[in-house]
């Protein structure tokens, strides 16, 4: 078996072994790898296309003067619980409460913004923000495509039909009896939803919403095929 | 009509069949053929197959009476399951349907003797007979469980995928009739996001068989005007073949469509359900051939099946005349129309009808049917007064019987949100009030049965529920005006026992009207009672074509007015539901540490730690008490490495961070020093010990906790609610799925991280016991902890789960020259024993307060507050009635190994019990922990355990920790 110089790396998604039994191409993205294309496809997506997003950086921070703090740093954001900002760079800045955020790359990765703040980040200065690893904490899944709600809705007792939920409404709840994050974040036209999830149930939830998605022809697709779209 | 069978031929005929598209099926072995569209039930009846089943008691013959599935007529198996309604199930090719509950075969049932015994089974049988003489029920239950019971569960059916799924809408109209249709197409047009539900597979409800109006064709182009004008609607979503089952609080509303339960919230609800038809009670009237008008219609409209040769119509409305007109259009010939009304009809279809040469039959009803499988005539005498006929019979050649004598409101789903149902003389029906918020009925179900009325009350009340689904105010109230109309449907009293056969008013029961006559004069004479006694509306069809004739049986006997007779409840489901439907696709969180892969592929046992897996041991479960020695020996020799991550990991940050922990907490933690880890024990306000770990502080304003793995999500709500209660100056942060764990631990354990690449002086003077650091190991950001839970030099080292893969495999490779092997939870909970250390809720219980547990000295004295510091102090105060010990066995002899939960045993009387026990690989005892009372505490009293068997084992109490007493090990 050839291994890749990518999966050397020691960061890894908490879904590689279900990427690899769909043939992923990884591909080395920072300090870790990510699953390019499955299956070797490249073609047209499903009608529902899920993709693990986990590998690309994100953040959280935490405390009442995060807004503020936030905003010293440059952050498009406002204290709107339940919204999510977009940011000059195309990524994104979710404000779960008027005291939490969590800071998405771009769908380049890139995330040397992030790392910045976390290097720079010290208790001492009391801004009462407090940094979170969200890139552990939380596995990021994209599902996109028109009949995505209808896959939620076998899920999630949310409405997150399009008309319902507008782009870049984030709605914190229970998705197969597990706590997640969903935030409608369209990719151009495409309706397009981002969820945070618990890391360690992964591999379960990717099964949930991979089920929901069987009746409508979803399935999985890599980093390349979400790119490609937006 | 076709020469093959029953079938009509004609566009008009069979809209829901595709003649294109035939099927065979078998029916108790027999091959049949239908079309695409068919239900079992028609496709039968158009090969002349009109028996379906046998009754529940008398296993009389029974066939199609709703032709809507709202009775038990036509209950079948269909392969492995069983009470499917043979008039709903749509034909699928190669199916095997059988009948059901009978002895020898449908046609000749052994069992159909029953009836004859009739006399031996009165009402209320059930409670009043094989009780005695004492002993005789033994002997009845047998072949009473036998006979029991309609269809065949079979054990070894494969599993089907049954899921369920939300379904959100402003306006949601339960029902695709006439009334229901325009109310959506109303609600739709107000600009609400409308969800239109209908139980058919074509819209229309009795427009897809009726004569509204008086004209079929007409009737035909309204419903498809009506359905255009629907589908136009954008915000207007339509499902068909599914059915509403139940309405409840808020709007909640249940509906099933094959094999999914959808839950449906709505900002308003139109029910627009129609009514039932009811059935006109004489003597064998449950013959196959007699059956409503509605469902001869759907049979002929519907499936194109001609219900018979001749038949017989007995009325009470304009629809009996109606269904005579479709029938003599279908090529039937009208034997008759029995008019339960005197004088002569002025209905437009009763003039038709008599035009056509039909015989009319006024003032009169169907007193008695003929025949056995199939009615070959009836008997038609005068009516002298309510419910009397004259003596005088007149027999009528027929081999079908339709009845039109009334109906009942479809008033079930109204009733489920807790709407209260009445009667109203003036139309002899139940009407509904009172009802909810956000419920509104229409139609048929409303008593509105005449055209013009329908329509404008159903788009009234479409308009209504979406100015309120978008928060305005309706523009005028939902007040249901009468419809003069509605006193023309129902006859008042349509029950008429006379002597000749049974006459049922219960079809699914087998309960004729003397059944219900003798509960009242048993005593049971509130409707309720009846219901409960003489199980009258118990069956399938939930009491539809049952209650209205037992009111009206009940309000005459007791000489009550049905109004104060009252009516029984209306519970959910509406329909059957499976327990499939109910359960669903089953989620089941499992999560996985960042290592769970190295586990299996190091042939890990798994276990469940709440939603956690975790290896208990590493290797065949036929080896498992040999792999689990091996791993305390690997501890205790060498090295072992155990997955930890599942440990409740809390960040507490901020300005009040040494203050917040210093009240969660029974220690003192504001003096504690940075770099250094110290053991917590939280109890509850009632002082009682809900958790341990260790705080680790990382700087002057942050600890770093942990918490055991099934109680860290309690712990975290528990601070951020007092968190809140208090307003101090400190986040907390759970952050237990962002760390991945490993204890590394063994007297090998400090050359194995030496081996590593660190930033870290793990050398014992710099990084001694209980100290914490964090830094790098192997390029991989750690936090590292001191501690000695196993009772070895360890590290319990900490990283981001992104990379907790690779740190295990940093680990085991550095390992791999000092013996390191994985150890899992069994082993784990070997050493911990022989180090005496407890685990919270195995070692304690919930009554356990820290002095029990030999805690006292993790309880802070001085400090003034701690969660549940004074409920502990009370208890002490008061004094103690058991504590925690550890006890060897001496000697166990052939004895068995005393389990957890064994008791201890003193005189006879139960004084305590074990909490953990083992046989110790290291010392070559039976070690464990106990509950005593105090004065068997002391070190050195001998006591007893009670093992399997009975017998009764020596122990000593002896000091803790059994293994490495004077901790040098661990402090390496």
């Amino acid at each position: 078996m050839i291994v890749s110089e990518a999966l050397k790396s020691l960061r890894r998604t908490p879904l590689r072994r279900v990427l690899d039994k769909e043939s992923a191409t990884w591909q080395a993205l920072g300090d870790t790898a990510i699953a390019s294309r499955l299956n070797g496809a490249s073609g047209a997506l499903p009608a529902v296309a899920i993709a693990d997003l986990s590998p690309l950086p994100r953040i959280g921070f935490k405390g009442r003067g995060t807004i503020d703090a936030m905003q010293k740093r440059g952050v498009i954001v406002e204290a709107t619980p339940n919204r999510a900002f977009v940011q000059p760079d195309g990524g994104l800045c979710l404000v779960l409460a008027p005291g939490e955020v969590i800071l998405l790359s771009n769908l380049a990765g890139d995330g040397a913004a992030f790392g910045k703040m976390m290097s720079e980040w010290r208790l001492e200065d009391e801004e009462r923000t407090y940094p979170l690893l969200r890139r552990d904490s939380h596995a990021w899944i994209a599902i996109t495509g028109v009949r995505s709600a209808e896959v939620f809705a076998k899920i999630c007792a949310v409405d997150l039909r399009p008309h319902k939920f507008a782009n870049l409404s984030i709605a914190q709840t229970s998705v197969a009896k597990m706590s997640a994050i969903i935030t409608r974040a369209d990719l151009g036209n495409q309706l397009n939803y981002y969820i945070l999830a618990d890391s360690a149930a992964a591999a379960y939830f990717l099964d949930c919403l991979l089920d929901a998605a069987h009746e409508f022809g979803g399935g999985l697709v890599g980093w390349d095929n979400i790119r490609a779209i937006s | 009509m076709s020469n093959a069978s029953n079938r009509l031929d004609g566009a008009q005929w069979g809209l829901l069949i595709d003649r294109t598209k035939p099927l065979t099926f078998t029916f108790d072995g027999q091959l049949h053929n239908g079309f695409a569209g068919d239900t079992i039930a028609s496709a039968l009846y158009a090969e002349g197959r009109l028996l379906l089943s046998r009754s529940f008691k008398y296993h009389r013959p029974r066939g199609v009476l709703t032709m809507a599935g709202h009775e038990a007529n036509t209950l079948v198996q269909v392969a492995e399951e069983p009470n499917v309604r043979a008039d709903r199930y749509a034909l699928s090719n190669g199916v095997a349907v059988k009948s059901i509950n009978y002895l020898g075969s449908l046609d000749r049932d052994l069992y159909a003797g029953m009836g004859l015994f009739s006399r031996f089974l009165p009402v209320g049988f059930y409670y009043k007979t094989f009780y005695w003489p004492n002993g005789i029920w033994k002997w009845f239950e047998k072949p009473i469980r036998i006979m029991a019971g309609l269809g065949t569960l079979e054990p070894t059916a494969k599993h089907k995928y049954y899921d369920k799924a939300y379904l959100f809408a402003d306006v949601l109209v339960a029902g695709g009739g006439q009334s229901g249709l325009e109310a959506a197409i109303a609600a739709a047009e107000g600009g609400a996001d409308t969800l239109l539900i209908d139980e058919w597979p074509e819209l229309g409800g009795s427009m897809l068989f009726g004569r509204a109006g008086g004209s079929r064709a007409a009737t035909d182009v309204a419903r498809h005007a009506l359905i255009a004008k629907a589908r136009s609607l954008s915000n207007l979503t339509i499902m068909s073949d599914t059915t509403v089952t139940g309405l409840f609080s808020d709007n909640w509303a249940s509906a099933i469509c094959c094999q999914r339960l959808y839950k449906i919230r709505a900002k308003q609800t139109i029910i627009a359900a129609g009514a039932y038809d009811q059935p006109l009670v004489f003597a064998n009237n449950d013959r196959p051939g007699v059956m409503f008008a509605d469902a001869a219609q759907r049979l002929m409209r519907l499936y194109g099946v001609t219900p018979g040769c001749r038949g017989l119509v007995v009325t009470s409305n304009s629809f009996g005349y109606e269904t005579a007109l479709d029938m003599l259009d279908a090529g039937m010939e009208v034997a008759a129309v029995v008019d339960l009304r005197s004088g002569e009809q002025t209905e437009a279809a009763a003039a038709e009808v008599k035009s056509r040469g039909v015989r009319i039959i006024a003032g009169s009803t169907v007193v008695q049917a003929r025949g056995v499988h199939r009615v070959d005539g009836a008997a038609v005498s005068t009516i002298t007064s309510e419910g009397q006929v004259g003596s005088a019979r007149e027999w009528i050649d027929c081999d079908s019987v339709i009845m039109s004598v009334g109906y009942t409101p479809a008033l079930n789903l109204a009733s489920h949100a807790g709407a209260k149902v009445v009667y109203d003389p003036a139309i002899h029906m139940h009407r509904v009030t009172d009802l909810p918020d956000g419920v509104q009925v229409i139609g048929a179900a409303a008593g509105q049965w005449t055209a013009a009325t329908v329509t404008t009350q159903a788009r009234s009340a479409g308009a209504n529920a979406a100015l309120r689904a978008s928060g305005k105010t309706a523009a005028s109230a939902d007040e249901v005006s009468s419809d003069p109309g509605a006193a023309l449907i129902t006859h008042p009293y349509p029950v008429f026992p006379v002597k000749g056969g049974k006459n049922f008013i219960d079809f699914d029961e087998d309960l004729q009207v003397k059944d219900i006559v003798n509960s009242i004069k048993d005593g049971y004479d509130d409707i309720q009672l009846v219901k409960r006694y003489s199980t009258a509306g118990l069956g399938p069809s939930q009491g539809r074509h049952t209650n209205l004739n037992t009111i009206r049986v009940v309000a005459k006997e007791t000489g009550k007015t049905l109004g104060a007779v009252g009516t029984t409840t209306y519970r959910p489901p509406l329909v059957p539901e499976k327990f499939a439907h109910m359960a669903g696709r089953a989620f089941e969180p499992v999560r996985l540490t960042a290592m769970h892969h190295r586990h299996m592929e190091l042939g890990a046992q798994m276990m469940g730690a709440g939603l956690w897996m975790r290896p208990a041991y590493y290797g065949p479960k036929s080896d498992a008490a040999a792999a689990i020695i091996r791993e305390v020996k690997a501890v205790r020799e060498n090295a072992g490495l155990i997955d930890v991550s599942t440990l409740g990991g809390l960040d507490i940050r901020g300005p009040d961070a040494a203050a917040f922990i210093d009240r969660m907490y029974t220690w003192a933690y504001e003096k504690q020093p940075i770099g250094r880890a110290r053991y917590t024990v939280m109890t509850d306000i009632s002082g009682v010990i809900i958790d341990d770990g260790v705080a680790c502080r990382l700087h002057e304003r942050h600890y770093y906790v942990t918490a055991t793995t099934s109680a860290v999500d309690q712990v975290y709500r528990a601070m951020t609610w007092l968190n809140t209660q208090w307003k101090m100056d400190v986040d907390v942060a759970n952050v237990t799925a962002a760390y991945a764990g490993v204890n590394l631990a063994g007297p090998k354990a400090r050359e194995i991280v030496q081996k590593l690449h660190s930033d870290i002086d793990f050398s014992k003077e710099a990084f001694p016991y209980m100290g914490v650091r964090t830094g790098q190991i192997a390029d991989i950001p750690v936090r590292i902890l001191r501690v000695g839970f196993v009772g070895e030099a360890g590290y319990e080292i900490h990283c981001p789960s992104g990379l907790g893969e690779a740190l295990w495999d940093k680990i085991m490779a550095a390992g791999q020259p000092f013996g390191i092997k994985p150890f899992g939870v069994e082993a784990q909970r070997i050493l911990r024993l022989e180090k005496g250390h407890i685990i919270v809720g195995q070692d304690t219980d919930g009554l356990t307060h820290p002095a029990e547990a030999n805690m006292e000295w993790v309880l802070a004295k001085k400090k003034p507050f701690y969660i549940g510091k004074r409920s502990i102090e009370m208890q002490m105060a008061k004094g103690m009635t058991r504590k925690l010990v550890g006890f060897a066995v001496p000697s166990l002899g052939s004895a068995p190994v005393p389990k957890d939960c064994h008791l201890i045993i003193r005189n006879g009387d139960i004084v305590g019990r074990i909490t953990s026990v083992v046989k110790s690989p290291t010392l070559g005892k039976v070690i464990g922990l106990a509950y005593l009372p105090p004065d068997m505490a002391t070190n050195g009293t001998q006591f007893q355990i009670r093992v399997d068997g009975g017998t009764l084992v020596d122990a000593d109490v002896v000091p803790t920790p059994f293994y490495d007493p004077d901790n040098k090990r661990q402090e390496l």
